[in-house]
């Protein structure tokens, strides 16, 4: 019972504060206490090593349940660590913002239902999460309504979900109808195709893979740190998780479609970020690429392997963003007119010195350094990957191959980026600008970058795995493949040195970046486009507009005008039935209303004014009763 | 002469039965209709009478007594009501009566 | 001789009735009944019933009809005029009284009373008197109380009449 209120107390406390914190002055204080509590008693149950199981029928044949293991516990843990370091840094970044209460009380809700849905386990309930989860991004990415762009932006990633969602609704559907146990963690039994690729597809949805990109890309317009926890470490780790819970169930073509789609978006995200100059876009990008590698990591069966780099991937992920929030700031007080721009960055590494070098650490691990947590949870994927390659035969090398040209890209941006913003020589003037950083701001990227060492998840800087994924419940594996790590540190360095010698401080093309505004070459528009991903949705949209024009043409031409002659027609034909009744209904009825009535008038004068009237007329009924009894 | 005897009696009462409905019916003045109860009443005596000529006990007879008795109340105070009646709206005739009992 | 008797006692009762059904004079219907009523009485001493006979003459015919009498006397203004009624629903009465006997002539025809032992005892008078007092004392008495009351009220009422 106890551990049932620990777990409501969890789950509602976020919300809580949020929403409290809404009513007050001080919701920042209020968020922050809240989840740090709520952190506290996640660890608890963290640590409590038991799976915890609650249950309610709910209808009939419906039974959800709270089910907490091992995975769900850790996720939560994540999930409050990443927010409470979130929430503290945007109590310092938000500060000046008017709207400030609705953020926190925005941000208090999304918690809760990020936590809701780690802890649920019944696809049902999890669906509704995960609406709610996506309509707390919705609000929080329109935060700033005001600004122009913004609404649609929201609106824009809240509809390409929502298609997402749909999807995975009919595929809970389906397997419904066909009778499949909705509960995570029951026996498993492969599901029929159609429905597992549906489900599927859902989950690329909310973790913005192919076809369904875009959507990142537009929440961007929110506020940064909102950036940093929904579309870096959680919401989006959303698919990630429902896929690990699925994919036991999964049949295995399914399995492989899903792995050729991680792998494909991870490498289009991957080229995408190379030609972008907004921050924070290519931080998007490099989220869909990761995404694409944990995606991949599920089709190739090494779900493990997925949620270590689910879990190392938010602590740098959720860094890098908060320290471009920080360089953002930064430039938004000394650069008036774009202050995401990277053209206009440069030697900021003297200016904030904290958030340069927290930026580093989490880089390096984003691209995948050994010594690093991201080298130990990418390598695992791509170990996967080999192994399923070597598993299933010739088309699947192709996978692996890419995965790992992937790295290279990886890593060419990822040195982009940082050589661009923090080294060289600084491109707009920043020698009469002071600017000290705040405690709040940098602590939590000092933690978030200390977590990105490899210490934390494997006492071995080059292994492929970690005591948190065997606490997790899935079997060490020793696995031969020594090949990848060594191919995959190859290709990081190279792509290193590819981006050192063209990004270096001093470097030509460095000096004339800023003049730098569109790519030259031809792949360079098609990649500054997203492959032109963009234009796809307007013309399909486009296109399913017009089909429903003409649906509401046909409706109006053909379909109305059959409604207006049944009805005219059921008018007409009760007004006859009216004329009808009148003549044939009523007029017996009137007849015989009047025959009573004349036999009522002529028997009302038989109650006689006088006496012996009376008693003739009660003498002739005694006679007449008489002559009854006597005669019959 | 028995058998036509004991039918005889009975004709008798039936003939002053219905003539006393017949007065009843027919006459207008309040002592007229009593006339005609006064002969019903006696059609129901005769009728007693008959039939405790069969009867040792004789309760028929008794009970004939008892009527006679009865009908001398009722005859008595009918027309103490009827004089009264009289002195207050100085008509005895039926119909004048109901009209007066009818304003 | 019973013949004779019977025939002559029936003719007087039926003078007697149909003058009162076809008169319309009150008082010749008052002598009328005084007659059918000693008719009536000739009757009973026929059936054996002599008490009842005496009783008749005694009261009906020697106080009730010298009630109705002046009855008829108070309530008309006799100067010298005849008393008449007027008669009305003449057709409806004679059919319904001629319906009555008619129904009652069929019933007695179709009535087979048996053959009657007549059992009336020699002394009737004892009897009847013996009677009054052992098994129909309640009645007998209330019949008294009844005539007390009949006669208070009477009285008053007539009372009531005479003072204004």
């Amino acid at each position: 019972m106890s551990e049932l209120i620990l777990i409501l107390i969890i789950l509602f406390l976020p919300l809580l504060s949020g929403l409290v914190g809404f009513i007050s002055k001080y919701s920042s204080i209020i968020s922050i206490v809240g989840v740090s509590f709520s952190f506290l008693f996640s660890l608890v149950l963290a640590f409590d090593r038991k799976v915890i199981r609650f249950e309610w029928l709910w209808v009939e044949g419906v039974v959800f349940s709270i089910h907490i293991d091992r995975i769900s516990s850790v996720l939560i843990v994540l999930v409050n660590l990443i927010s409470l370091l979130v929430l503290i840094y945007s109590s310092r970044y938000m500060e000046e913002d008017n709207g400030d209460k609705r953020y926190f009380a925005f941000l208090g809700f999304f918690i809760f239902s990020m936590l809701g849905l780690l802890m649920t386990n019944h696809l049902l309930l999890l669906f509704v999460f995960w609406e709610l989860v996506g309509l707390a991004s919705y609000l929080l990415i329109g935060f700033w309504y005001q600004k122009e762009s913004v609404p649609a932006s929201a609106r824009t990633s809240f509809m390409i979900n929502r298609i997402a969602d749909t999807s995975l609704l009919a595929g809970i559907i389906l397997l419904f109808r066909d009778g499949f146990d909705l509960t995570i963690g029951s026996e498993p039994i492969l599901w029929t195709i159609l429905p597992s690729i549906l489900i599927a597809v859902g989950a690329f949805g909310k973790s913005a893979q192919l076809p369904f990109s875009g959507w990142l890309l537009k929440a961007m317009a929110g506020p940064t740190p909102v950036s940093a926890l929904i579309h870096a470490a959680t919401m989006v780790a959303a698919g990630v998780y429902l896929l690990v819970r699925v994919s036991p169930f999964l049949p295995q073509e399914v399995l492989n479609f899903i792995a050729i789609i991680g792998c494909l978006t991870s490498c289009y995200a991957a080229i995408c970020a190379i030609v972008r100059h907004d921050i924070k876009k290519v931080l998007a990008f490099s989220t869909i690429s990761q995404l694409g590698y944990m995606v991949l990591g599920i089709g190739v069966g090494a779900a493990d392997a997925s949620l270590f780099h689910l879990i190392t991937h938010a602590f740098f992920k959720a860094g890098l963003f908060l320290g471009a929030a920080s360089v953002i700031n930064f430039m938004c007080n000394a650069h008036k007119n774009d202050s995401r721009d990277m053209r206009y960055m440069g030697g900021l590494t003297s200016k904030l010195p904290w958030t340069c070098r927290s930026f580093i650490l989490c880089s390096l691990a984003l691209a995948g350094l050994p010594l690093f947590s991201g080298f130990l949870s990418k390598d695992s994927i791509l170990l996967g990957a080999w192994l399923f390659a070597t598993k299933t035969g010739s088309w699947a090398y192709i996978i692996s191959d890419l995965a790992i040209f992937t790295t290279l890209l990886t890593a060419f941006y990822v040195a982009r980026m940082v050589l661009l913003v923090f080294f060289g020589t600084p491109r707009t003037n920043l020698t009469n600008y002071k600017y000290r950083e705040s405690k709040r701001l940098y602590f939590p990227l000092v933690i978030l970058g200390v977590f990105s060492l490899f210490i934390f998840f494997n006492l071995n800087p080059l292994g492929h795995s970690s005591y948190l994924i065997e606490y997790m419940g899935f079997p060490i594996q020793h696995l031969e493949g020594s090949i990848i790590p060594f191919l995959s540190i190859l290709m990081v360095i190279s792509g290193f040195v590819l981006a050192f010698s063209w990004f270096k401080p001093g470097a030509k093309y460095t000096t004339t970046y800023l003049k730098n505004s569109q790519p030259k070459s031809g792949l360079g528009i098609f990649a500054l486009e997203g492959f032109q991903l963009g234009e796809l949705y307007r013309r399909v949209g486009i296109a399913i507009y017009k089909l429903s024009l003409a649906a509401a043409y046909l409706d109006r031409q053909v379909i109305d005008p059959m409604l207006h002659f049944v009805s005219i027609g059921s008018v007409v034909g009760s007004k006859v039935l009216a004329l009808i009744e009148r003549f044939m209904v009523n007029g017996p009825v009137n007849l015989s209303a009047s025959i009573l009535a004349f036999l009522g008038k002529r028997f009302a004068g038989l109650s006689a004014r006088d006496g012996q009237t009376q008693i003739i007329w009660l003498l002739v009924m005694v006679i007449l009763i008489l002559g009854w009894f006597i005669f019959f | 002469m028995n058998e036509w005897m004991s039918t005889y009696y009975l004709y008798l009462a039936a003939l002053l039965f219905s003539s006393g409905v017949f007065v009843v019916i027919t006459k207008k003045n309040l002592i007229f209709i009593l006339i005609g109860v006064e002969l019903m009443l006696n059609a129901g005596n005769v009728l007693l009478a008959f039939f405790s000529r069969f009867d040792s006990s004789l309760n028929g007879q008794i009970f004939a007594i008892f009527s006679v008795v009865l009908t001398v109340c009722e005859v008595s105070i009918a027309l103490a009501i009827l004089l009264n009646i009289y002195k207050k709206q100085r008509v005895s005739n039926l119909e004048e009566l109901q009209e007066v009992g009818n304003e | 001789m019973i013949g004779i008797i019977h025939i002559f006692i029936s003719v007087l009762i039926l003078l007697g009735v149909s003058i009162i059904v076809l008169s319309n004079n009150i008082v010749h219907a008052a002598y009328a009944l005084a007659l059918t009523l000693v008719g009536v009485a000739g009757m009973y001493v026929l059936m054996n019933a002599e008490l009842l006979a005496v009783v008749q003459i005694l009261i009906y015919a020697g106080g009730v009809v010298i009630l109705l009498a002046f009855g008829v006397m108070l309530t008309n203004r006799l100067r010298g005029e005849k008393v008449v009624t007027d008669s009305g629903n003449k057709w409806i009465g004679a059919i319904i009284s001629i319906v009555i006997f008619l129904g009652f002539a069929y019933l007695i025809q179709s009535t087979d009373f048996g053959a009657g032992e007549i059992r009336t005892p020699s002394d009737q008078i004892q009897q009847i008197g013996i009677a009054f007092l052992t098994k129909h004392l309640l009645a007998f008495e209330l019949i008294a109380f009844i005539l007390l009351v009949a006669l208070v009220g009477a009285a008053y009422l007539a009372k009531m009449s005479s003072d204004e």
